[in-house]
């Protein structure tokens, strides 16, 4: 190019050269041909040849001259022919650079060597003319200089006309470079628009890859990940993430956040919405969050100190996403670098994935209640299933319970209808089913003179009340009677009518029972006040003529009647202990016969035990003194009990005076303890003790344990076994017996400090227990 | 000479405690029914009385309680006599007035003894 350049301003300076060179021959020929001539004259002054061109040249003069002008006229049509080439060049480089749209800068160098070249040639031009024009003004031959100076005066023209051409050349070439930056700019935005076009149709392309992946099988998470993947890759953002809202509002749950860089995801980071308050207002006012940079944007003033830097994130591109006008998380696009300027469409891309999260969001709450309805739907089945069936056994169940109870039962409407009967009402009414159903119930089993209470019994059903086992008489088929015991109600029907239950209960076997039973039990406490009277006539008539015989004898001993001599007196002696043996023994069959029969009185009384004590101490004396025993008695102050006292007496002398026939030699010992819950009596001897058998039968009646002393000592055998039916059965406590033979013997009794309540029916019954 | 009214049905029991009165120096009278009993009590008040509890008609407590009722037999000191007394005899008898109580068999010496507590020596 720059060769061809040279050689064009070649051809036309070597042109010029020439052109001026030919116009300078013309005088150099004329003084040539004007010398020749004088040195013709002068022959010895020239050699031949000289001679001979000066000879040519003035016979050629003419010639020459023509010559001189043809050449003019080749190099003006070749300065023509030039600046038409190069004119067609321009046209030609125009045509290309608008072509092809190239850029072709104009050479400034190039455009300057044309300038200097257009000034020389006019120089040169002036320059010859001058000289032509002074130089020839004495020319002789005028035509010639004339003819000169229109050569001159065309070359001028042409050389005038050609660089004319040059500058509009220029001219034209600015032109063309300013096409050419219009086309480039044009270009540019060409450009621009091809991208944004690329990038549409790859953000169009990963939506459409995303939607094909919203359904039920993808997991959110899985989508989550698939979508900030395509996204980072998208628009080439360095850090995307999901970003879901606590229940409580109050913080953001990082759901997956892919790295373009490492390709890696994590999730789990949580945001406080305290620490970021701008962060998070900014959130909730807008669909997408568009920071250029995040240094100047007033959303992301919340990270700048600390976060940006550290992560060198220059631009966020946020979107929210939304589910029933509530904010439920944010898309969030970190870009590493410096600011970035979001361009409207990966703006609405970002809008469409916050989009595409919601949809998934509410695909999953839908599966979910899709799943929860289908397995409610499910279990509601089975549940009627098990329903139906258990309605169907329950129903089976109900007509076989109606068909075999041994109650009769009545359906009635509110007419007092029968509905339906079961076997049982036919078998005790003597009606037939087919009969009874469709008549009332008054023309059938009322009885006459009954209808007022049948009524009154009809209309409290009737007004909600239950009747529960009210005995009614009613009529049979045959026209007797019989008595039921009726429980009614009235329920609803399916459809809502009043329906009347009726169920009775034959009680005729029962009623009779019940005669029978209070005619046996008349005879029964007719039988037991037989035996009162008899044990209390018994009491007085046996002992009355004791009394007597052991009271004169008691005075005839004494001397009342006259002295006694020894014989008589331990002869009356004797009788009058066996008297009072016999009393004693009397008193004790009585009592028992009264504990068995349950007729023994008690009477409680508050009374200090000591009192007890004192009284069994006096009781024993005598004993005491015959038997020359010790007897000592422990009983602290102040033990009061709640109790019988004649009857605790009893029990305690019996075995006070037990231990003491039965001791030889030693002592007896009383001891009272008042334990929290009972007071205890132990009575130990150092008698003969008793043997194992003679344990076991102890507190059996009519019992006396063999011993040798048995000839010795005066009892009736039922002392110990009063004293336990007492103790037991009266005084609610009990009596243990410890023993070694030889030994000694310890009586532990126990009763409570309240005598419990007995009443003379459980009394008999314990009894006839035993 | 005090006197003594005796209230007993049975006659060998009567026989029993006049005698033993007798011996310790008492006047006796003596009642063989309930009515009587009570009858005599008011009209010749003795000095004391010794009532048996089980008579035939009226029962030695109501004949207790008709003489207490009586302005006559208000003080008079009642002796009362039961054989092997009931738990709860004892209280009822005293309840109901009577001023000491004697339990069958009786004792001779007990008796006298008894009686000389509730009425004082017969100095006589």
């Amino acid at each position: 190019m720059v060769f061809k350049q040279l050689l064009r301003v070649a051809c036309v300076a070597s042109l010029s050269v020439l052109a001026i060179a030919v116009v300078s021959a013309f005088p150099l020929f004329e003084e040539m041909a004007l010398t020749a001539n004088r040195l013709a004259h002068h022959p010895t002054s020239l050699p031949s040849q000289a001679h001979a061109l000066l000879a040519w040249v003035q016979v050629y003069k003419m010639e020459l001259t023509l010559g001189m002008f043809l050449t003019l006229g080749v190099l003006t049509f070749a300065l023509f022919i030039l600046d038409r080439e190069f004119r067609a060049h321009l046209q030609y480089k125009l045509s290309t650079s608008i072509d092809q749209r190239r850029f072709m800068m104009t050479d400034p160098a190039l455009l300057q060597k044309i300038r200097l070249s257009r000034i020389g040639f006019m120089i040169a031009l002036v320059a010859i003319f001058i000289l032509i024009t002074v130089t020839y003004q004495s020319y002789r031959n005028q035509l010639i200089v004339q003819f000169f100076a229109l050569g001159v005066f065309l070359f001028n023209i042409s050389g005038t006309y050609f660089f004319g051409s040059l500058k509009r050349a220029g001219q034209m070439e600015r032109l063309v470079n300013r096409l050419n930056l219009y086309h480039q700019n044009k270009d540019e935005a060409q450009e621009k628009l091809v991208q944004a076009d690329k990038r549409l149709q790859r953000q169009t392309a990963s939506l459409a890859y995303l939607a094909s992946h919203l359904n039920k099988q993808t997991s959110s998470q899985l989508f989550y990940q698939a979508l900030i993947k395509q996204s980072a890759e998208t628009l080439d953002v360095a850090r995307v993430s999901v970003w879901m809202y606590s229940a409580d509002k109050q913080q953001l749950v990082c759901e997956a956040l892919y790295e373009l860089k490492t390709q890696a995801y994590t999730q789990g980071q949580v945001l406080v919405a305290n620490d970021f308050p701008h962060y998070f207002d900014a959130l909730k006012q807008a669909r997408v969050v568009v920071a250029d940079d995040v240094y100047q944007h007033s959303a992301t003033q919340d990270f700048v100190v600390d976060y940006f830097p550290s992560q060198q994130i220059g631009a966020l591109l946020d979107a929210t996403i939304w589910h029933d006008d509530e904010m439920i998380g944010v898309i969030c696009h970190e870009h590493v670098g410096p600011a970035r300027e979001w361009t409207l469409d990966e703006q609405n891309y970002a809008g469409s994935l916050a989009d595409l999260a919601r949809l998934t969001v509410e695909l999953h709450r839908r599966q979910k209640v899709e799943t929860d309805l289908v397995e409610h739907q499910e279990n509601f089945e089975d549940m009627l299933k098990t329903r139906t069936a258990s309605i169907e056994s329950n129903a089976k169940l109900f007509r076989f319970l109606v068909e075999r109870a041994p109650v009769t039962i009545l359906y009635m409407n509110a007419a007092n209808e029968i509905i339906e009967m079961n076997p049982e009402a036919e078998r005790i009414t003597g009606y037939s089913r087919d009969y009874v159903i469709g008549r009332t119930y008054q023309s059938l089993f009322v009885p006459e003179g009954m209808t007022g209470e049948h009524e009154a019994f009809s209309s409290d059903v009737f007004f909600g009340n239950k009747i529960q086992g009210q005995e009614m008489l009613i009529r049979r088929a045959d026209g007797s009677t019989t008595e039921l015991s009726i429980s009614r109600s009235m329920e609803l029907d399916a459809e809502g009518n009043p329906v009347i239950i009726s169920i009775g209960q034959d009680i005729s076997q029962q009623k009779a029972l019940e005669a029978s039973l209070i005619k046996a039990r008349e005879a029964a406490e007719s039988a037991d006040r037989i035996k009162s009277m008899f044990v209390a006539s018994m009491s007085h008539e046996l002992r009355t003529p004791l009394n007597s015989i052991i009271g004169f004898l008691g005075v005839v001993l004494q001397g009342m009647s006259g002295e006694l001599n020894v014989k008589q007196k331990d002869q009356l002696g004797r009788a009058y202990a066996s008297s009072k043996h016999l009393l004693s023994l009397i008193s004790d069959v009585i009592d028992i016969s009264k504990i068995e029969a349950g007729f023994l009185e008690t009477h409680q009384m508050t009374f200090d035990i000591k009192e007890v004590m004192h009284d069994v101490s006096h009781a024993v004396q005598h004993l005491v003194i015959e038997r020359k025993l010790n007897l000592q008695i422990e009983c602290p102050e102040g033990i009061t009990l709640d109790s019988d006292r004649k009857r605790l007496y009893q029990v305690v002398l019996n075995v006070v005076s037990n231990a003491l026939k039965y001791t030889e030699k030693g002592h007896v010992s009383v001891k009272v303890m008042p334990l929290p819950e009972q007071l205890e009596i132990v009575v130990a001897d150092t008698g003969i003790g008793i043997d194992e058998a003679g344990l076991a039968k102890l507190f059996k009646p009519f019992e006396r344990i063999d011993s040798r002393l048995k000839i010795k000592t005066l009892g009736t055998g039922l002392g110990l076994y009063l004293t336990h039916k007492i103790l037991t059965l009266l005084l609610g406590g009990s009596i243990t017996v410890n023993s070694k033979v030889e030994q000694g013997s310890t009586f532990t009794m126990r009763l409570p400090y309240q005598m419990p309540e007995v009443e003379a029916g459980k009394l008999v019954n314990i009894l006839e227990g035993q | 000479m005090r006197t003594a009214l005796i209230i007993e049905d049975n006659d060998n029991n009567l026989e029993l405690i006049r005698f033993i009165l007798q011996q310790a120096g008492y006047r006796v009278r003596f009642a063989m029914t309930g009515e009587e009993g009570v009858q005599q009590a008011l009209t010749i008040p003795p000095d004391f009385i010794v009532l048996d509890i089980q008579l035939p008609d009226i029962n030695g407590l109501e004949v207790l309680k008709r003489i207490r009722a009586h302005p006559v037999g208000k003080t008079v000191p009642i002796i009362a006599m039961t054989s092997y007394a009931m738990s709860g005899d004892r209280e009822r008898l005293l309840e109901a007035g009577c001023t000491s109580y004697i339990e069958k068999p009786i004792d001779p010496m007990t008796v006298i003894a008894q009686i000389q507590a509730v009425i004082g020596k017969e100095t006589s």
